[in-house]
């Protein structure tokens, strides 16, 4: 059963590898050249006191296109790999027939489908877990200027890539086997998780903002590497801000990834439900 | 007629679907060893019916037999002695064919990877091309290939004639005959043609709206039924003793198709012989009364 | 494969218009190779497989033809080896059946000169053949 998923997704596989690849030696070199700058620039600051309010702009700043292209990919990623590989996982073998082939050939129902979910979640894990890595590595000097929680810089790193992979896939999965075709089930992914990353990044994080009244004080304000979600004045002694502190990343990204791959285990039970119990 | 071991069995098998019955009260017989020919219209449910006895559908009501055992897909020993051919020929279109037979190898318990390479080498279907790119004969034989490895008991098709062209058609049916000669397999294929299956069938069963009208050897049909034409005069004698299947009725003359177990006594009928197309449409007519029950002849069941 | 290496004797063929059962038409097809000369005693006859092979046929419907053949003497099965011929049917020699051909030949001429056709002297045949064997006779 494995050899004929690997014989089947092969193509799939490659490509991912290649991509991955590909990202990797974009990476490696910026990665190396903007920490070596970073290093640069901060060891002028203290020695020399030179440039320390640019610092995020000369280290960034003539990057600044190809980081968001960057980060761009990254986060495109669990939707693409939930479209191009999770929706015609199921999907297409429906489409084409060929669910019967392997039940007729001494598959069981039950046997099929864990295969399927568990190599092709398995992979997603391990695609996102490698962008993640590389990204989060790629970003240690930006988090030191700009802290990891700012909305899209905390999406694309930590553990948080992983879990949105494996929901990517499990729901282009669970699609498919929910519509046994494969257009249904590429659009049911394109609009789903998208909306759902954002209910979540919007309505979720913010709960584990802090809400402070404070004085308009030079220095005062939002602290640094936070996210800052709202502020207001309202009077000239008093201001009232929301904001993420950076050092709710990991509580944040912890609870966040629980809860995407809990979405994604209880997609994988519907889908295990639909192929064992619905008939063709 | 001795009682003979049956490879198939079902006993008021049903299945219903959300709108309409799939398939109402079905009990048929099949005894080991036949080439069974399951015909009828499309939407009759031979496909109902034969995903029933693979254990692809779940009846609604009423139970099956194959070889004994309750179809059910995650029975092994089930689906290692039950080989099934779907109407779509679901194969996987980018694969060749030698890699369908070395994936079968892995999945199934039993599995002749040799023979079913002979076999597509004998037909001369290349084996080292992507499925895709083969005729559709050539799809059906490695199709059937890969159901005859695992060495079945029972092999069961849904139309594997449909998309085929005649030669094809011959080619195919020679195949399965051929099965037929060297181990004790039981085939069952459906087809909306007769014509090609007479050659290689020797029972037959016949649904019409979702209900069975006929089981039995075809030879038996044959010699149970007379076509009887006469000058036009009422059928109601005729009636009483037979089984009426299909009265034509002219200004002049009438034309009965009937079940004859016993003589026909009035000398004003003369009496022939019907083909078996000519049976099976006579049964199809949507015109005509509906018999009592299925048909079935010793062999058969009731 | 070994049934390529064994000579096929004789060839069949089905006519499935005909009416007549499938077996009956092989048991009539080996009789009149007999006839004919064409089989002769001590052949053998072609395998099962050979026959579906060419011929498209359910392997029960050879098998019970040759066991017809085997009812009405002309041939026997042997063990693993396969169906032979016993003997000739009763019924004129080959000369014999050539020379009633002939004569048959010459009935035909003359009654399509009177104004017959095909069909007219096959259903004329055929009812002579039936009242014929109600007598006893044929």
């Amino acid at each position: 059963m494995t050899f004929l998923i690997w014989r089947l997704h092969r193509v799939h596989a490659i490509v991912a590898a290649v991509v991955i690849v590909a990202v990797t030696a974009l990476i490696v070199p910026s990665g190396i050249a903007i920490a070596n700058s970073y290093h640069h620039a901060v060891m002028n600051c203290s020695v020399s006191h030179v440039g320390c309010g640019d610092i995020s702009f000369t280290v960034f700043g003539n990057n600044s296109v190809f980081t968001s292209l960057v980060q761009d990919l990254v986060m495109a990623f669990p939707l693409v790999l939930g479209i191009l590989w999770g929706a015609p996982l199921m999907a297409g073998q429906f489409e084409a027939g060929t669910e019967d082939f392997v039940w007729t050939q001494g598959v069981t129902r039950r046997r099929w489908v864990l295969t399927n979910l568990g190599w092709a979640l398995l992979a997603a894990a391990v695609w996102g877990g490698v962008l993640a890595a590389l990204f989060t590595w790629w970003r240690g000097p930006d988090n030191a200027v700009d802290g990891p929680v700012k909305f899209i810089y905390f999406d694309v790193q930590g553990i948080a890539p992983v879990a949105y992979t494996v929901f990517a896939m499990a729901l282009g999965i669970a699609a498919g086997a929910l519509f046994r075709r494969v257009v249904p089930a590429i659009m049911t992914t394109f609009i789903v998780f998208p909306a759902v990353r954002i209910v979540i990044a919007l309505f979720f994080r913010p709960l584990f903002a802090v809400s402070q009244n404070v004085s308009p004080r030079a220095g005062a304000g939002t602290p640094p590497l936070s996210w800052s979600l709202f502020a207001d004045i309202i009077s000239s002694k008093t201001e009232h801000i929301i904001y993420l502190p950076a050092n709710r990343f990991w509580p944040v990204q912890g609870v966040e990834s629980g809860i995407f791959l809990v979405l994604a285990l209880a997609l994988a039970i519907f889908t295990y439900w639909s192929v064992t119990t619905r008939e063709a | 007629m001795s009682r003979e071991a049956l490879a198939i069995e079902t006993a008021g098998l049903s299945k219903r679907y959300r709108s309409a019955w799939g398939l109402q009260d079905c009990s048929i017989r099949v005894p080991e060893g036949r080439i069974s020919a399951l015909v009828g219209p499309n939407g009759a449910g031979k496909t109902t019916l034969l995903r029933l006895l693979v254990g692809l559908r779940r009846p609604t009501s009423g139970q099956a037999r194959v070889l004994g055992r309750a179809p059910a897909q995650d029975d092994m020993d089930f689906l290692a002695s039950v080989g099934f051919l779907a109407q779509e020929i679901p194969l996987y279109r980018q694969l060749s064919a030698a890699e369908h037979i070395r994936i079968g190898a892995r999945l199934n318990r039993t599995w002749d990877a040799a023979g079913a390479g002979q076999r597509l080498t004998t037909l001369r279907v290349p084996l080292d091309r992507p499925v895709h790119s083969l005729s559709g004969g050539q799809r059906a034989q490695v199709a059937l290939s890969l159901a005859l490895a695992k060495r079945p008991h029972v092999l069961l098709l849904d139309e594997p004639l449909a998309a085929l062209d005649p030669l094809a058609r011959r080619e195919f049916l020679t195949s399965l005959a051929d099965v037929t000669v060297e181990g004790d397999v039981t085939v069952m294929l459906s087809s909306h043609l007769v014509h090609d299956l007479e050659r290689v069938c020797n029972h037959l069963i016949l649904l019409t709206a979702s209900r069975v009208r006929l089981c039995a050897d075809i030879d038996d049909v044959l010699g149970g039924h007379r076509m009887l034409v006469g000058p036009r005069r009422s059928t109601a004698e005729l009636e009483r003793v037979f089984t009426v299947v299909k009265v034509t009725q002219t200004e002049r003359q009438s034309r009965v198709l009937a079940r004859l177990d016993g003589p026909v006594l009035d000398p004003a009928w003369d009496v022939s012989e019907v083909g078996l197309e000519d049976i099976i449409l006579a049964y199809m007519s949507e015109d005509q009364p509906l018999t009592a029950g299925p048909l079935s002849f010793a062999g058969g069941t009731a | 494969m070994s049934s390529e290496l064994v000579k096929q004797t004789i060839t069949f063929q089905l006519n499935q218009a005909s009416g007549v059962p499938a077996y009956l038409q092989i048991v009539q097809q080996v009789e009149q190779a007999l006839r004919m000369g064409t089989l002769r005693p001590g052949d053998q006859l072609p395998t099962v497989k050979q026959v579906v092979a060419e011929v498209t046929i359910n392997p029960n419907t050879v098998t019970k033809a040759y066991r017809e053949l085997e009812h009405a003497g002309l041939a026997e099965g042997r063990q693993g080896v396969g169906t032979f011929v016993l003997r000739r049917p009763e019924g004129p020699p080959p000369q014999e059946q050539t020379r009633l051909a002939r004569g048959l030949e010459r009935w035909v001429e003359t009654a399509r000169a009177a104004g017959l056709d095909g069909q007219a002297m096959e259903a004329m045949l055929r009812s002579i053949l039936r009242s014929a064997s109600d007598r006893g006779v044929a």
